[in-house]
């Protein structure tokens, strides 16, 4: 196991090392100056020079990079038009963003995973084409409207729950939780989705497989069979999948966040963007791709931790 | 059919109508199909559809209900709501096909080339397509919307190049497990080229897997171009697309909800239909479901 | 005394997209306490799904129709909660693939620990015990370290054995054996074929052993039965089927059989036969001899009836009109 995982972090940081380079080379093939474009509005030369040397710009590329890297890895992603530290901007919306996105992966992975297995034992009867429809459905359905009908419905018409804003946890428990219940949904719904497609056809070949037949010729009760032999096996290739949901969840977050108005990094990505913030944007970039490949890492982990054939190497293996 | 005629069929022609019976046992894969063509029809003819110019206004009925005059009612500037969906129809029917076509056109052949040669260029590519399936399919559109400018086609481009990695992924382990089945093999061992090999051997056995994956991929584009376009970055107003119609229905949710509800409905009958058509040609296609 | 287990008038169909499939059409059999019976056939002639249909085990799309008498009970009768006790502790299997039939992700010990809760409700520390005991028995080297192992430590002919003491732990009245030594290398057959001779021998368990392989029911079986596309073709006792074949297809069977010593006698040297033509798919079962075809004896009865089984001589039922040993019918 020990190799596997090494062998999955090496590739990790090459991923992290490619995602800086191109995130670094992004801002400088950006058409025009880049100090201009750090610059803002300003159009002043000296002012543009005192940028260039700031950023240190009038060195060699490669140095760059070096410095800028260096800096990274000691939390320093340098400041925004505003003057503001992009670090420190970055920390203090994470925590609505990953508030969202575990409650999102809670609802979603529960449904999903619920009605996937359902869908799979009732395989070619009413609550597997229905699930599967469902879920169709659930793929088919674009956040952001799905986030309008919920305001229409829950906020509009039913003043039930606040249509957008967030109270933090520690300050009022229940007015946050009021506040995250619709973006959760909205964010959770489309995962189940996934996450449900998935594990029905996973629980259907488990089921298919000749180690099912063994555990049924054993005369193992059918909770036996599914819940324990064909459920542990499945697992295997689901946790894979949810791994390579994070991009998924962090575009729904964007989404989500806007709809709501929520003031997490996903609005930060999009304020980014939309203001033209390269030092910003730069860190936000960054940053997700460290996420994306933090939670593929743990994955992998948790994929050797399940799979016996990687956790023992040895004999035939 | 009788036996005799089963027999004096060609086995590709066999096939084709095995296909074809499977295929129209499935009612919902049917339905997808037809409305998918109808969508792509009410695209080409929409100035035949629409009853109304997607931008006339009519100022004695702002915000109107629906009418007999007016079939899913007015916007806040009285334009006629079924007409702009029929028109938005081919801002989404565009991005959703040429986004597809795009991201095959670069995937397919990188994908193959990782799978097929293997030796350096495999690891090369599967760690570039790791790289770029880190950043967010929609940072990525955002970000390129936000450098290109907004407009259809940089937001057609910005999701076909979004789509690139995954189909990337796929195409190479479609070709790394074809290249290892015997008949490939046999063709590698009897000295075909390599362009023989892909084009005669590996392409043509991959093709139902692609066009599984562009059925599946089409959807996500559609999605995906509303949502640019809600954002600002796509087809910009007062050009009719669902996303548009959607963003500017925000400040009458109040007021107006159904100008909320029928553009949505458009993209979800929409992505719905393709995903229904993808789902039963995979399993038509695909032997390894046909238990 | 009756026959432990009694099965009369099996069929089953499935229904699969391209219609209805015949798999066993009007399968019987007997089997007494103790004894070997041997069931032969080429491949897809429905013999696996015979002892599949018999204890539930075929998917939801196969109908079985029939009588499958144990111990005076009708299995194919009785509610799925009896069935599961009769399964793994009165009946047990062995499957033909030891690399795919045992569970990846749990190790041997839970797995066969697993029947020993399940059936006779032992404790973990008393299954464990009972499981190296039963890893010894069928000749596993270190059992106690084995028990903890996955099964991707073990080579094939390990994890067919391991089945095997799975299939034994509650001590069974029944072992059905599909195809236990198919997927193995020659070497390594050798050593199950002998471990199930020891079991019958010791244990006294009666076994179905199914195969394609010929050598292996003239080494084990008492009693053989040839199935042909989904019907028995022949029964007999293994000493008179080997020496008295009386279905043509049997003949073909045994025909092709390379024998050693023959093959060195110059003069009389003897081509190793196949039996032209192809086994029909089992969607087109014809109503009349399914072996027709391909048989040198057919002619129009053969082409317009299905033959009956007829006991041709003591204890020997062939199902064809024309039967009888090469060169005299």
């Amino acid at each position: 196991m020990g190799g596997f995982i090494l062998r999955k972090a090496g590739a990790a940081l090459i991923v992290l090392f490619l995602a800086s380079v191109l995130v670094f080379s992004g801002i400088r093939a950006i058409p025009g100056d880049a100090a201009l474009a750090l610059g803002g509005e300003e159009r002043d030369p000296a002012v543009t020079a005192q940028i260039r040397h700031k950023y240190g710009l009038d060195r060699p590329v490669p140095i760059q990079y070096l410095h800028w890297v260096g800096l990274a890895v000691r939390g320093d992603l340098g400041r925004d038009s505003r003057e503001l530290s992009v670090s420190h901007t970055i920390v203090t919306r994470i925590p609505l963003t990953l508030e969202l996105a575990g409650l999102s992966l809670l609802i979603g992975t529960l449904i999903g995973a619920v009605a996937g297995v359902l869908a799979a034992i009732r395989h070619g009867r009413l609550a597997d084409y229905l699930s599967n429809g469902i879920a169709l459905i659930g793929l088919s359905v674009p956040h952001f409207w799905l986030g309008l009908l919920m305001i229409i419905e829950f906020s509009v018409n039913l003043h039930w729950l606040p249509s957008g804003g967030y109270v933090s946890f520690r300050a009022d428990p229940i007015g946050n939780l009021r506040h995250m219940a619709m973006p959760a949904l909205v964010l959770g719904t489309g995962l189940s989705a996934v996450v449900m497609r998935q594990m029905r056809s996973a629980m259907l070949e488990s089921l298919g497989a000749d180690y099912v037949r063994t555990a049924r010729a054993k005369g193992l009760s059918e909770w036996s069979v599914v819940c324990k032999h064909a459920l542990r096996n499945s697992l295997i290739t689901v946790t894979t999948i949810i791994g390579l949901q994070f991009g998924a969840l962090i575009s729904g977050a964007v989404i989500t966040e806007t709809i709501f108005g929520i003031a997490g990094f996903g609005r930060l990505t999009i304020d980014a963007v939309s203001q033209r913030d390269y030092a910003l944007i730069q860190g936000v970039v960054l940053v997700t791709a460290a996420g994306y490949v933090l939670v593929n890492l743990a994955v992998d982990v948790l994929y050797s931790f399940l799979n016996p054939r990687i956790r023992i190497s040895g004999g035939a293996a | 059919m009788s036996y005799v005629e089963a027999a004096a069929l060609s086995p590709a022609s066999r096939r084709r109508r095995l296909l074809r019976r499977r295929f129209l046992r499935r009612p919902m894969a049917v339905a997808g199909l037809a409305v998918v063509l109808a969508f792509v029809a009410t695209a080409i003819f929409a100035p035949l559809i629409a009853p109304y110019s997607p931008s006339a206004t009519d100022f004695y009925a702002v915000l109107g209900h629906p009418s007999g005059k007016h079939l899913l009612g007015t916007d806040e500037l009285g334009r006629d709501i079924f007409s702009r969906i029929v028109y938005g129809s081919r801002a989404s029917m565009l991005a959703g096909f040429l986004a597809t076509v795009l991201a095959m056109t670069i995937a397919v052949p990188i994908g193959l080339a990782a799978g097929y040669y293997r030796g350096w260029i495999d690891p090369v590519i599967s760690r570039i397509t790791d790289v770029l399936l880190a950043f967010p399919f929609l940072i990525l559109a955002v970000g390129l919307a936000a450098i290109l400018g907004p407009s259809l086609l940089n937001a057609t481009l910005a999701l076909g190049i979004g789509a690139v990695p995954g189909l990337i992924r796929i195409a190479r382990g479609e070709a790394l497990s074809l290249r290892e089945e015997d008949y490939v093999r046999a063709a590698i061992a009897n000295g075909g080229s390599d362009l023989t090999i892909l084009g005669r051997h590996i392409l043509p056995n991959m093709l139902s897997t692609l066009l599984v994956q562009a059925t599946v991929t089409i959807p996500v584009a559609i999605v995906g171009e509303a949502v640019l376009s809600f954002l600002g970055l796509g087809v910009q107003p007062p050009t009719p697309s669902w996303g548009v119609m959607l963003e500017g229905a925000q400040s009458y949710l109040t007021q107006a909800p159904r100008l909320a509800v029928y553009p949505g409905l458009a993209i979800v009958l929409a992505a719905l239909a393709f995903n229904l058509l993808g789902d039963g040609l995979r399993d038509i296609l695909d032997p390894k479901t046909q238990r | 005394m009756p026959p432990l287990l009694e099965v009369s008038e099996l069929s089953v169909r499935f229904d699969t997209d391209e219609g209805r499939v015949y798999a066993v059409d009007g399968m019987e059999f007997s089997l007494g306490e103790g004894e070997v019976l041997g069931i032969v056939g080429e491949s897809g002639c429905g013999k696996s799904v015979t002892v599949m249909s018999m204890l539930g085990l075929l998917p939801p799309t196969a109908t079985v129709s029939g009588r499958v008498l144990f111990q005076g009970e009708d299995l194919l009768q009785v509610r799925p909660a009896r069935l599961r006790r009769v399964r793994g502790k009165e009946i047990s299997f062995v499957f033909q693939e030891p690399m795919t039939s045992l569970n990846p992700v749990f190790t041997v010990g839970v797995q066969i620990g697993e029947v020993l809760r399940k059936h006779l409700g032992a404790s973990r520390s008393a299954a464990r015990k009972r499981t190296i005991d039963l890893l010894e028995l069928v000749r596993i080297p270190a059992p106690s370290r084995r028990v903890d192992e996955y099964p991707h430590q073990l080579s094939g002919g390990m994890r067919q054995r391991v089945m095997i003491a799975m299939a034994l732990a509650c001590d069974p009245k029944v072992l059905v054996a599909d195809e236990p030594t198919t997927a193995l290398d020659v070497t390594i057959q050798a050593g199950i074929l002998d471990l199930m001779r020891d079991v019958r021998e010791r244990l006294g368990t009666a076994i179905v052993l199914i195969t394609h392989n010929l050598g292996v029911v003239a080494d084990l079986a008492d009693r053989v039965i040839v199935m042909y596309a989904g019907r028995k073709a022949e029964e007999a006792p293994v000493r008179e089927l080997f020496a008295r074949p009386q279905h043509p297809y049997t003949i073909g069977l045994l025909g092709a059989i390379p024998r050693p010593g023959e093959v060195l006698q110059g003069e009389r040297r003897r081509r190793l036969q196949e039996i032209p033509g192809r086994v029909p798919s089992l969607s087109e079962l014809p109503d009349h001899c399914a072996f027709a075809d391909r048989c040198p004896r057919a002619d129009e009865r053969t082409r317009s009836e299905i033959p009956p089984l007829r006991e041709v001589r003591a204890d020997h039922l062939v199902a064809c009109f024309h039967p009888g040993e090469d060169g005299t019918s």
